[in-house]
């Protein structure tokens, strides 16, 4: 057994989160299935923007510590940072302009809002909306899927089309479910739902695998990295929204909206789980993060309806980071007010 | 409240026994008490007794006591389990005990004035090891003017990782019972309220706890040990008003001094048995070991040689914790003495040690979300460190603060919140 400790830690020695490094690893963990899945659907472009976007945010990264005179060379929240904006791009995006973008756009957040978690603007949208100014096209590619949301049932079309293929697990799956779950409630689903949430086929690969985002939630929430509420309330009140109003725009019918399809066609589980809740952005408290959540679920749907845009959520995360402040200040004014209740109390 | 399982995430082994730990070859007995330097008595090669003055704290004019017999060697800075190098006396073995293993006669206290008692609690060291250690004596000497007290007794660890207070209530209730009505008597406490854990104490029957505690109302407070935190006064107080207040309707008093088991015991043998302060019972856990254990040890008896006691260790040491996950300390080095106020030895493997790495505060909120005195530790702790301005109330809530730590374990950036708030306190 060593004599002596060289470095004393302070108490306590037990916790109950990850600590930032520990969540780290863990969000990029979750995350590598996705990737190992891009590289067998040889979705080679894609991976090379994602490795392009991982350079160019421990880049900045690493300039910002040496200038900083930190001892670390980058974090690792660089890295889930990178990996986040990469996947969150689409395919054909070329590639020279996109590294300059990236490390402008970056940059730009870290010197002019502040670095990791002083920033009030989420730093992957931001990169995310410079990277549409400067070449929209390359988001509206293959615009196709997105026109079929529109009718009632999507999932039927795209699979007359031959748009989505549907796949012999699906089939199987759904007729299980249908002869023993929802036969006993009258209802039936069709088969191609599973397909298109395991893949989408859409050209950003943050879009594509639904069922793997939704795994990785799992394991975020269990380990404690990322807080319910205010994913929760995006999900709640945008899916509510949908289901209620989603046909009713165009066909006048309440109540018809379909939600799964909304979920899984725009990366907005993807955007719930990994980008709506980034430090610094959000409020702090439980009750600002559910006004935070449900004001970015009713501006999503304002934006993107039922799914019909490709960057329509880092719009909704840009502009909720906007209102966070003022959520923020209400917040904070309340808590001023109990808090000084409880000091004269107790003097 | 969280669960105690959540924080403490290693098997809690059951000990049935206590056993005598290894008497040192040679003693360390720190010249620090309550923050302040003691006078020494002896000179170096002098022969010592076990229990003989050998220093004396000018400020109370408490005693430290030489915890074993034998011969003075030297004086000289040594490295102390928190890593400061303090004053301190070295004792090498030496001769014949005085108390161990000797049948001591009681004293029939009762005929003994306050005052004598009070000067025979300073002349034994007595320490309150209840929050931050403080010498009993001088506490009970402060709350003489005040005509009528509240006495509270808690009977479990404040860190629930130790198991200490709990085994010393489960094991000598008799003299704890006998050793807090002496603290009563001596603040002239009309009301006393004992907190228990209700897992793990059987309430003593009236006729025994009326023995010693005749014209004082003694109330019994069953705490939920199960959920953290319950060990701070703001917890004590809390607990009693819910049972005496809500449950049984009554008007619950303000508890003015409030005690751990361990210095009920340590009380009563000081006053009936006179015995200073020269041993103390540690709790040795933690995942290197294959068993647990209450041990007897020596005030002055390097960490070493107690770890030694306990066998090889199955899994390599990581870090070594001086009195509880939650609240203790990493020792700085492992030859470093027992003090007065240790109660237990916790040794981490390696694999067991969290990522301690900071990270600047990524205002995630939780630290306002866990805080049971809804207090906004981050803003404070920004205030400390890097001069943030805040409001005048949230800078006099600091005051609220029990330090149960909570803010520290929820942190993901692992910021010293809960410490850097004591020592605004300090400033405040």
């Amino acid at each position: 057994m060593k004599k002596t400790y060289t470095t004393i830690t302070l108490s306590p020695f037990t916790y109950l989160t990850p600590s930032i490094k520990n969540a780290s690893t863990i969000i990029l963990a979750v995350l590598s299935p996705q990737l190992v899945l891009l590289f067998f659907t040889k979705s080679y472009n894609s991976l090379i923007l994602i490795v392009i976007a991982l350079f160019a945010s421990v880049f900045t990264d690493f300039v910002s510590n040496i200038f900083r005179r930190q001892k670390t060379l980058f974090d690792l929240q660089a890295l889930v940072q990178g990996v986040l904006i990469g996947l969150m791009t689409p395919s054909g995006y070329p590639l020279i302009p996109y590294f300059f973008i990236l490390i402008s756009s970056l940059f730009l957040v870290k010197y002019f809002f502040g670095g990791f978690s002083y920033s009030w603007i989420n730093p992957v949208a931001f990169t995310l909306v410079v990277a549409y100014m400067f070449g929209f096209g390359f988001f509206n590619k293959n615009m196709l899927f997105l026109d079929y949301i529109q009718v009632k049932e999507p999932i039927t079309q795209l699979i007359q089309e031959g748009l989505i293929r549907v796949l012999a697990f699906d089939r199987k799956i759904i007729d299980f479910l249908n002869t023993h779950l929802f036969s006993y409630i009258g209802s039936e689903v069709q088969a191609g739902y599973l397909s298109y949430m395991w893949d989408s086929a859409a050209i950003i690969p943050a879009f594509r695998f639904g069922i793997l985002t939704l795994l990785a939630s799992i394991v975020l929430f269990s380990t404690d990295v990322i807080r319910y509420y205010a994913p929760i309330a995006f999900i709640a009140s945008y899916g509510f929204l949908v289901a209620l109003f989603a046909q009713s725009l165009q066909y006048g019918i309440f109540g018809q909206g379909d939600i799964i399809f909304a979920f899984f066609s725009s990366g907005f589980l993807f955007t719930a789980f990994f980008l709506l809740d980034w430090p610094g952005t959000s409020p702090l408290n439980p009750f600002g993060k559910i006004v935070f959540g449900i004001l970015s679920g009713i501006l999503a749907f304002i934006l993107i309806g039922s799914g019909q845009s490709q960057i329509g959520l880092m719009f909704t995360i840009l502009l909720v980071n906007i209102l966070s402040p003022m959520i923020q200040l209400v917040e904070e004014s309340i808590y001023q007010k109990k808090l000084k209740i409880i000091v004269t109390s107790k003097k | 409240m969280i669960a105690v399982a959540n924080l403490v995430q290693y098997e809690q082994k059951t000990i049935e026994t206590i056993e005598s730990a290894f008497l040192p070859h040679t003693a360390v007995i720190s010249l620090l008490q309550d923050g302040v330097y003691c006078e020494p008595e002896v000179s170096i090669g002098e022969n010592v007794q076990e229990g003989q003055i050998i220093a004396k704290n000018l400020k109370y004019n408490a005693y430290i006591h030489s915890s074993i017999p034998g011969k003075i060697l030297e004086f000289k800075k040594y490295i102390m389990p928190n890593g400061r190098k303090e004053n301190a006396v070295l004792i090498e073995l030496e001769g014949e005990f005085s108390f161990l293993g000797k049948k001591r006669e009681k004293t029939q206290w009762f005929n003994i004035p306050t005052s004598q008692r009070i000067k025979d609690l300073y002349r034994a060291g007595i320490l309150n090891t209840f929050g931050k250690t403080e010498v009993l004596a001088h506490q009970i000497e402060k709350l003489q003017n005040k005509r009528s007290n509240c006495l509270g007794i808690r009977l479990y660890n404040a860190d629930p990782s130790i198991a200490t207070e709990i085994f010393i209530a489960q094991h000598y209730t008799e003299k704890i019972l006998e050793g807090a009505s002496l603290v009563a008597d001596s603040i002239n406490a009309k009301t006393v309220y004992v907190l228990y854990s209700q897992d793990n104490f059987i309430v003593p029957s009236d006729i025994l706890v009326k023995k010693f505690f005749r014209y004082i109302d003694v109330h019994f407070i069953p705490v939920k040990t199960q959920y953290y935190p319950q060990g701070s006064l703001h917890d004590m107080q809390t607990n009693i008003e819910r049972l005496i207040n809500k449950e049984q309707k009554k008007v619950c008093q303000k508890v003015n001094l409030a005690i751990d088991a361990s210095t009920a015991l340590d009380t009563y043998k000081a006053l009936v048995l006179n015995i200073p302060l020269v041993e103390k019972i540690i709790h040795v856990s933690g995942t290197c070991f294959s068993r647990d254990a209450i041990l007897k040890v020596k005030i002055g008896t390097p960490i070493r040689s107690i770890l030694d006691e306990l066998g090889d260790f199955p899994q390599k040491a990581g870090k070594i914790i001086l009195n509880g996950i939650i609240k203790g300390r990493a020792i700085a080095h492992i030859n470093g003495p027992i003090l007065g106020d240790t109660k237990a030895i916790t040794v981490l493997s390696k694999k067991n040690i969290p990522d301690q790495s900071y990270s600047p505060c990524m205002q995630c909120g939780r630290c306002h979300q866990v805080c049971p005195m809804l207090l906004q530790p981050d803003s404070l702790f920004q205030h400390y460190v890097l001069n943030a301005t805040i409001s005048q109330t949230v800078l006099e809530s600091s005051e609220l603060c029990t330090e149960c730590a909570l803010c520290n374990m929820v942190c993901p950036s692992r910021l010293p919140l809960s410490q850097t708030i004591s020592l605004l306190k300090d400033e405040i």
